[in-house]
């Protein structure tokens, strides 16, 4: 067997920067970050999964299985874990005793193992992830982020699935999709767990399968029933931009800038902004909605939100919003489980394991100019815009 | 803010200077040497690793003072500490939390590595030193009137302020509502707050934690508070102090569709606050297991510090007509523990889930520090709490449960028995 390739030396104590890489030539690769607090460790386990046309809501549905599997194990040691769909695949996390490490790493590997697919449980999550493509169709704001989403980016289904992919999601194609992803070499597992490498090697060998993977399934998607309308009283209306690295900060920073912008703007109607990731970039998503008096101006409101953020930016604005991105993340990054998800969502987006250190860097260095010309971008971009009438 | 010739002392300028240099001898930490000298005492939990240290200074005085007629008062003094800190922090550095529990007022600062001994020293020139504004207090007294006045009427205000009666001697101010009511707090004027803050804001008062990546200097093997023996600690004075020795049972109707529920049991305050924890936990999992109950919205059993001694309290949220059944069923989750040792085998799986539960729990900074300065304060050392936990045993855990005393009980609900349906 071959040696596991160390890829970096052990750094100097910025928490964000791993202490140790390690790739197996059967996988995971392995990122070993320090330990922030008293005798905890946490584990994050990604898989990357691209869905198809036609399996849209796969990932959802094995995060379902999955997290019902993960945390029936982890209830009687106390362990705290979570399941989670990403631009990019599936994170499973665990947190709990360093003493326990080994457990931690048994609870991914139930995560991570092959999904049962013939009993109750599958038509429960089946039943769940149908409901909350039912939901994305049926509400308005659902409906116009998932226009918005597939007008940013067409070659992505969205998350959530649609009621025919869902209601297609039969066991073997289930079954395909977790062959095909889970797989050891493709994951990476990120841990802060005060342990030597070996003893996190050595628990996660072997994670998910080693059969042959099939083939990527490029069939088309199933017909959809069009005829489902939305019922609502307001106008709902909603533009898109996109832009920027989603391991970049300008994104965040510019958008808490146009969300106060939209916030000025508001009268008699109401209006959110949404900041999402998508495989390669931001997406900032304005929905408003109003009764028919105040629709001209929600819309304006909408299609301006861009433009009002570039027209009231400041430097101090600027340094007011870069500050507030950067508590908010040194707060989620400051217990074992917030770093493990922070360092491992950014390497998800980039492959690089120093990714959320250079995040955070560059956050330091964010400029107004740098803001504007990424505001400038959004605004000349194509328009994505869609709308729920009553 | 006046500048604080506090901050210079807190940065350790002036007492690096005098620090000992003998060969051999740990220098002292001039920042832990600070500390020490300003506050009654100081614990640190240095980490290696982590990107935001926490800071907490807990004071004595908490609601227990608030002037009669002005309750509230230590409540708004807190709020006005934070809105002046926004304006005294860097927020991208540091921030401030204020929170005031019934027997103590609790100053969290969390900051990033190089910047908490400002940050502190900020606050700490804030927290004892800062005159009071009176704008400030005006705007925070018009908010908390308004929230207090939208809370009128309800019921889980009124049962928690019965349930904090049921732990007091009547007519303490220890069971006072921690933020007032309209009237109490209507009443606090600019004066008043300065004057509380002149007579209960002191240093010699108040016990210092900080939790996190702290410089290699603090982490000095020899600096650190001593690993205590937990019995140790626990010891008072000759005789046990205990919150009370003879129960009670009230029971008050309100028109309300929820029933409350609260059981409280005083322990002698000679029993380790590790086994009362590890109690709680058992009691909290034996009566909120997985799948939940379906009577109750909410289970909570915790371990609190009234005026006698420490008390193992429950409090159910339920629906009304499981009240009955829900008393006898806490108090038989509590006589069940005391009947004999638990099982060695079983203990240590349990003492296990509690482990991790507590480690968990102190997951965040800010978290940990907190506990060490109610350790501080209750018990005169920080406790190494996974010490603590390891040295659990069942014969602690049966003496910890023996030793509870009569329980007070308090249920709040509708009268279903008046309407015939009870």
């Amino acid at each position: 067997m071959k040696a596991p390739a160390v890829e970096g030396a052990p750094e100097a104590s910025d928490p964000l920067r791993p202490d140790t890489v390690v790739s197996p030539p059967v996988g995971p690769r392995l990122v070993l970050l320090g330990t922030p607090g008293s005798g905890i460790a946490a584990l994050r386990l990604h898989v990357p999964l691209e869905e198809g046309p036609a399996e849209a809501g796969v990932g959802r549905l094995l995060e379902e299985l999955a997290r019902d599997r993960m945390e029936g194990l982890a209830r009687p040691v106390g362990a705290r874990v979570s399941v989670s769909r990403t631009p990019w695949g599936l994170a499973y996390a665990a947190e709990g005793a360093v003493a326990d490490v080994e457990y931690l790493a048994y609870l991914l590997r139930e995560a991570v193992r092959r999904p049962e697919v013939d009993d109750v449980p599958f038509s429960r999550a089946k039943r769940r992830l149908a409901e909350a493509a039912a939901r994305a169709r049926e509400t308005p704001s659902g409906r116009l982020s998932d226009r918005l989403r597939s007008g940013l980016d067409p070659t992505i289904p969205p998350p959530q699935g649609t009621p025919a992919t869902v209601a297609a999601l039969d066991p073997g194609r289930v079954l395909e999709a977790w062959r095909r992803s889970h797989r050891s070499e493709r994951m990476t597992l990120v841990a802060s767990a005060g342990v030597v490498p070996e003893v996190i090697l050595a628990a996660t060998r072997g994670l998910g399968t080693d059969t042959p993977p099939p083939p990527p399934l490029d069939a088309p998607p199933p017909t959809e029933d069009g005829s489902v309308r939305v019922q609502s009283l307001r106008r709902w209306y909603g533009r898109a931009w996109s832009g920027g690295r989603p391991t970049s900060p300008v994104g965040p920073v510019a958008a808490l800038l146009v969300a106060e912008a939209l916030e000025e703007s508001g009268g008699g109607f109401e209006t959110t902004l949404q900041l999402r990731a998508l495989r390669d970039r931001w997406a900032l998503l304005a929905l408003g909605a109003a009764y028919r008096a105040d629709v001209p101006a929600m819309r304006a409101a909408v299609d301006g939100a861009v433009a009002g953020a570039l027209a009231r930016l400041t430097p101090s604005g600027v340094s007011r919003a870069a500050a507030r991105v950067r508590r908010d993340f040194l707060f989620r990054t400051r217990t074992p489980l917030g770093l493990v998800e922070a360092v491992g969502w950014a390497m998800e987006a980039t492959g690089d394991p120093s990714a959320a250190a250079h995040r955070l860097a560059a956050l330091d260095t964010l400029d107004a100019a740098a803001v504007r010309a990424y505001l400038e971008d959004l605004a000349a971009g194509p328009p994505v815009t869609t709308e729920v009438r009553p | 803010v006046a500048p604080a010739p506090a901050a210079a002392q807190l940065r350790g300028d002036t007492l690096a200077a005098g620090a000992d240099t003998t060969p051999g001898t740990p220098a002292p930490d001039p920042l832990l040497e600070g500390l020490r000298s300003r506050y009654a005492d100081v614990a640190v939990a240095p980490h290696a690793h982590g990107t935001l240290v926490g800071v907490v200074l807990r004071l004595s005085p908490g609601a227990d003072r608030d002037p009669p007629g002005r309750e509230g008062a230590a409540h708004l003094l807190a709020r006005v500490r934070e809105e002046q800190a926004e304006e005294l922090l860097d927020p991208a550095r540091a921030t401030l939390t204020a929170r005031v529990e019934r027997g103590a007022t609790v100053y969290t600062v969390l900051a990033v590595p190089d910047a908490w001994p400002g940050a502190l020293a900020t606050v700490d020139s804030l927290v004892f030193e800062s005159p009071v504004p009176p704008a400030l207090v005006e705007r925070q007294r018009t908010r908390l009137e308004e929230i207090l006045r939208f809370e009128a009427g309800s019921p889980v205000r009124a049962f928690r302020e019965e349930a904090a009666s049921l732990l007091a001697e009547a007519g303490s101010p220890w069971a006072s509502p921690v933020r007032g009511t309209p009237a109490s707090v209507g009443a606090i004027t600019a004066e008043a707050l300065e004057a509380w803050h002149r007579n209960h804001a002191r240093r010699s008062d108040a016990v210092a934690a900080l939790a996190g990546p702290l410089p290699p200097e603090v982490a000095t093997p020899g600096r650190e508070q001593p690993a205590a023996d937990e019995t140790e600690m626990a010891t008072g004075g000759p005789t046990p102090g205990v919150a009370w020795r003879v129960g009670d049972r009230v029971a008050l109707v309100q028109e309300v569709t929820s029933g409350w529920l609260a059981v409280a049991w005083p322990a002698p305050d000679t029993v380790p606050r590790t086994a009362l924890e590890l109690l709680a936990h058992l009691v909290q999992e034996e009566l909120d297991p997985v799948p939940p109950d379906p009577d109750r919205y909410d289970v909570e059993v915790e371990v609190l510090d009234a005026p006698g001694g420490p008390v193992l309290q429950v409090r159910a949220t339920l629906l009304p007509e499981a009240l009955p059944r829900w008393e006898a069923r806490v108090l038989a989750a509590v006589a069940g523990l005391a009947r004999e040792p638990m099982d060695p085998d079983f203990f240590r799986w349990r003492r296990r889930r509690f482990r991790t539960h507590r480690l968990l729990a102190e997951a965040a900074p800010e978290a940990e520090a907190a506990r060490m300065t109610r350790d501080l304060a209750a018990q005169g050392r920080a406790r190494d709490l996974d010490r603590a936990i390891w040295d659990l045993d069942p014969a602690g855990l049966l003496a910890a449960v023996r030793s509870l005393g009569e329980p007070r009980i308090l249920l709040l609900g509708p009268d279903l028995a008046g309407h015939g349906s009870r």
